[in-house]
Formats: structure tokens, sequence, C-alpha cells
């Protein structure tokens, strides 16, 4: 070894290196394996060289910790990337439970029978119609609660999902959290996760009445606009066509072509079906959000080589 | 457990991925960390950390090397500049024979760390008697090369020669016995 090295090695156990030092030991560590294994006994004569303490460490704890603080992680980046869709999912969801509850405590809404869909990772990308004229597409990691009774359907959604309201019989209510979403024949998504202070609602046609049992009054919300109620703050904001100012960026991370297939469905209003062949394929991918539905999916399809049909739109 | 590690999962933020990693380098990490700091839950914190910047930081992740020497690398400068904020030095100056009463553990792993700790100090024993000093104010006391070179009243570029010289020699004396050591940890790692 030469006795530059020595030195270097030196610097770093040490604790002398200057930042030059160690992108000089990196360059070396990447130069040969024999070199890493050179420094890996030195690591480890330098560990036992020293006396030992006692280690009392709780590995488990500690992985449950760091389990809990990638997955968190990963729902917060997604929410500051992708506000509005994130949000608009944890917004039903809880406030739906809520609402279930209180109906289950209400003579007026006693439940007949009570209808629980629940996502996990992977997600069906057909919608389930929960009664006529009204169909909804959960997103991954969603709960919804469901109840016909009388003229109304009333729906508790934690999560994230995507409504259709065509020519229905009974009145849509979603709860999430503590707010109540009435539509008013309509194509809207909610998102209500619980680790969410904003509840979100995306209008894509129609109107919806989005409102709380302490401000009835709330605020209506029309073709392309977004409401979001600050929890904390018990306000209510109100967007328009956010979509076209500020385009949201689309990101897949390591999701399978199913979930993906759903994501777009839910977010452009089409029907992106996938192949089962290769549904449970991983695609890791961003797109800025002004590409068009079927940017992305040429994009998708060229980049995990798919053959012609085994992902397309089906409008 | 390197080799299984993708770093490609990695920069995708593949969370199968970085709990594999956690679950096979936390505790290695751990022990190494409290070799320098001294303290268990001070390594802890560390390599916790290390974690977690790892992951937030994965879009940024450049790693040429293996993982494992990777993340020895993030922690042994992380607690070297932990070293320097805290000055954590109590206990450093302990003999060994001090420590031994203090092992809780009795695994294989274990019983082959504390044989690696008594053939390492007998290295130790054999160095020169400067290259020994320099060696052990730096390991053991935790001393800089300035503190070292004022004590020892010899020049910084001294105490550095002499630290090369102390790890050469100790790689050169512990070259064969810590091929053996690799081998029975690799054939222990093979039976789990």
């Amino acid at each position: 070894m030469k006795p530059e090295i020595d030195i270097l090695l030196a610097r770093y156990f040490g604790g002398e290196a200057t930042a030059a030092d160690m992108v000089a030991l990196d360059n070396w560590l990447a130069a040969s394996a024999e070199n890493e294994i050179c420094f890996e006994k030195m690591t480890e004569i330098f560990q036992h060289s020293a006396p030992q303490t006692s280690v009392k460490i709780n590995e488990n704890k500690a992985f449950r910790q760091f389990s809990a603080y990638i997955r968190q992680a990963e729902t917060k980046t997604t929410a500051k990337k992708g506000v509005i869709r994130t949000l608009i999912a944890v917004a039903v969801a809880a406030a739906c439970i809520a609402a279930v509850v209180g109906w289950f405590f209400t003579d007026a809404f006693r439940p007949t029978r009570e209808t629980v869909i629940a996502t996990a990772g992977v997600i069906n990308n057909t919608p389930v119609k929960m009664a006529k004229g009204i169909a909804v597409m959960p997103d991954t990691l969603t709960t919804i609660r469901y109840i016909a009774k009388d003229d109304r359907l009333n729906v508790a959604l934690e999560g994230k999902a995507r409504f259709d309201v065509q020519e229905a019989d009974k009145k849509l209510t979603v709860s999430a959290k503590m707010v109540l979403v009435e539509d008013i024949g309509t194509v809207f998504s909610v998102t209500a996760y619980p680790a969410d202070s904003r509840i979100t609602v995306e209008v894509e046609s129609g109107e919806v009445h989005l409102y709380t049992t302490d401000n009835t009054e709330g605020v209506f919300l029309t073709d392309g606009m977004t409401g979001i109620y600050h929890i904390y703050e018990k306000r209510f904001e109100t967007i328009v066509a956010r979509h076209e100012t500020t385009p949201i960026p689309v990101i897949f991370n390591g999701a399978t072509l199913c979930a993906v297939a759903a994501s777009l469905s839910a977010q452009y209003g089409v029907t992106v079906t996938v192949d089962e062949a290769v549904a449970k394929r991983l695609i890791t991918v961003s797109f800025a959000g002004d590409e068009t539905v079927e940017e992305m999916i040429d994009i998708i399809v060229e980049t995990l080589s798919l053959k012609s049909g085994e992902m397309q739109i089906n409008d | 457990m390197s080799e299984s590690i993708d770093i490609n999962e990695l920069k995708a933020g593949k969370h199968e991925t970085y709990e594999r990693m956690f679950a096979g380098f936390y505790v290695s990490l751990c022990s190494y960390a409290c070799s320098i700091l001294k303290d268990s839950e001070e390594a802890e914190d560390v390599v916790q950390k290390t974690f977690c910047l790892l992951w937030d930081r994965r879009n940024d992740i450049e790693i040429r090397t293996s993982v494992k020497s990777y993340l020895y690398r993030i922690v042994h400068n992380e607690c070297m500049n932990r070293m320097r904020r805290i000055k954590i030095r109590s206990q450093h100056d302990r003999i060994y024979a001090d420590s031994k009463d203090e092992q809780t553990n009795s695994t294989e792993e274990n019983y082959l760390g504390l044989e690696l700790d008594a053939v390492i100090r007998k290295a130790i024993d054999t160095l020169p008697p400067r290259c020994r000093e320099v060696f052990v104010k730096s390991r053991m006391e935790q001393l800089s090369y300035s503190e070292i070179a004022e004590a020892m009243n010899i020049s910084a570029n001294t105490v550095e020669n002499q630290m090369a010289k102390a790890l050469r020699t100790l790689r050169e004396i512990l070259k064969e016995y810590m091929t053996v050591v690799w081998l029975l940890f690799f054939l222990h790692e093979l039976n789990r």
C-alpha cells in the first residue's frame, strides 16, 4: 500500500480527515475491491483497538421508528409535491369515519347495513358501484365505509378517492374527518389521510358543497375548483383552476403498474387499463405535471418496453 | 449483506430495501459508533440519524463503494464530529482490562469480538513506544493531532506519521488473524 494511503487512513481514523481527504478515500475505495476489504479490516481493527463498552441496543424499537419515519416522510413528500391529490383522499376518509360513527348514534341514520372498501398498496383500477349512478375509485391505503338509507348514500372516507355521480337516485354525502362534502351531481375527488392537517376536494365537473357541522355555509365548488379545509385554523380555502396555473408533479416511486393505472384514472378522469401479465411490474418515474395522461402512458410503456395494449386508455 | 442492497433501489426510495439495510447494519454500526463515543444512547442516535439522513437525501445518493463501507464512513465521521462538539472524554483512558467486566453479551459473534479485542491489544503493546503512545492518545484518549503534538512536544506531522505507522503495523501484525476471524464470521453468517 502506498504511504500516502497510510497517511489518508491515519487522518480518517484519527478524525483529522478534511473534505478533500474524504473524496480521496472514496476514490481509493472505489478503485478496487481489495482496497475495500483492506478498509473494512482496518475499520474492524480500529473498532476493537479501544476498550469496548457495553452496548445496549433496542433494535426492534429502532427498526419500528425508522420504518415509521420513512413511511411518514414519504407521505409528507407526496403531499408536498401533489398537494391536492393526496389531501383529497385524506379528507374523505377521516370524515367518513366520523360521519359513520355519528350515524350509528343517530336514530335518523341508524344503518341497516354498512359496506366497507379497504385498499392496500395495490389497488384495482375498476370503479366500485356504491349505488345506482354513484361509483367510487379508491386510491391506495384508503378505507371507505358507506351506508344507503332512504334517499341518501352516506360515505365515510379515510384516504383518497374519486367519486363519479351520474344520474344517481340517491344524494351522496362524503364525510372526511369533520368535513362534509355534499354532491350536487358531479365528478370529484376527496383527500383526507389521517396524518394530514387539511382536507382537499377537487371538482372535475358539476358542483359540490363543502362544509362542516360548525360551518354549514361552507363553500360551493364547481368545475376545476379545489376546496381546502384547514383543520386547525377551521377555515376554507378555494382555489380556482389550480391545475392550469400550477402543474402538480406526478411521481410514482416503485409503484405497480396497477396502482399507476388507478392513480392516473382517478386524476385524469379516464380509464387506464393494464394487462394482468404486467400489472405487478414496478416503475419509478416522475412527471412535471404538465404532460397529458396519454404522454405519461407513452413514457411508461416505452420505459418498461411494454407490448402494444398492455397499458392503455380505454375510453 | 451489502451485496444484496441495490443502490438503485435506495435511490428509488424503496421502503423494503431501506428496512433490509437497517436490519442488516444497525447493530454492527451501533457497536462501531459506541467504540468511538463510549455511550450506547449516543451511538444509537448517530446511527438512527444516519439512516434517516440517507433516506432524506436518497435522490442525491452517490455510492461508488459497498453500502457497508459507505455507512461506516458516515457513522465514523458523525461520531468524530460529535466527539468534537460535545467533548465526551469520560472513561476513555480506562485500561483495557477494566472493560471486560462490562461485557454483557455472550453470542458467538461477541465471543469473536472479545477475542479480537485481546489480540489487538496485544498487537498494540508490540508497537514502538512513541508510536504506541500516539496511537493510544488518539484512540483511547480521543485527543486531536494538535493536542497529541502539544502533549508529546512533537510536531503534528510527526503525530500523523506515527499514527499511519501504527495502523500499518497493526494491519501487518493482524493480517493472518483477521483473515481467520473474517472466515469464522462469514461461516457464522452463513449458518444464521
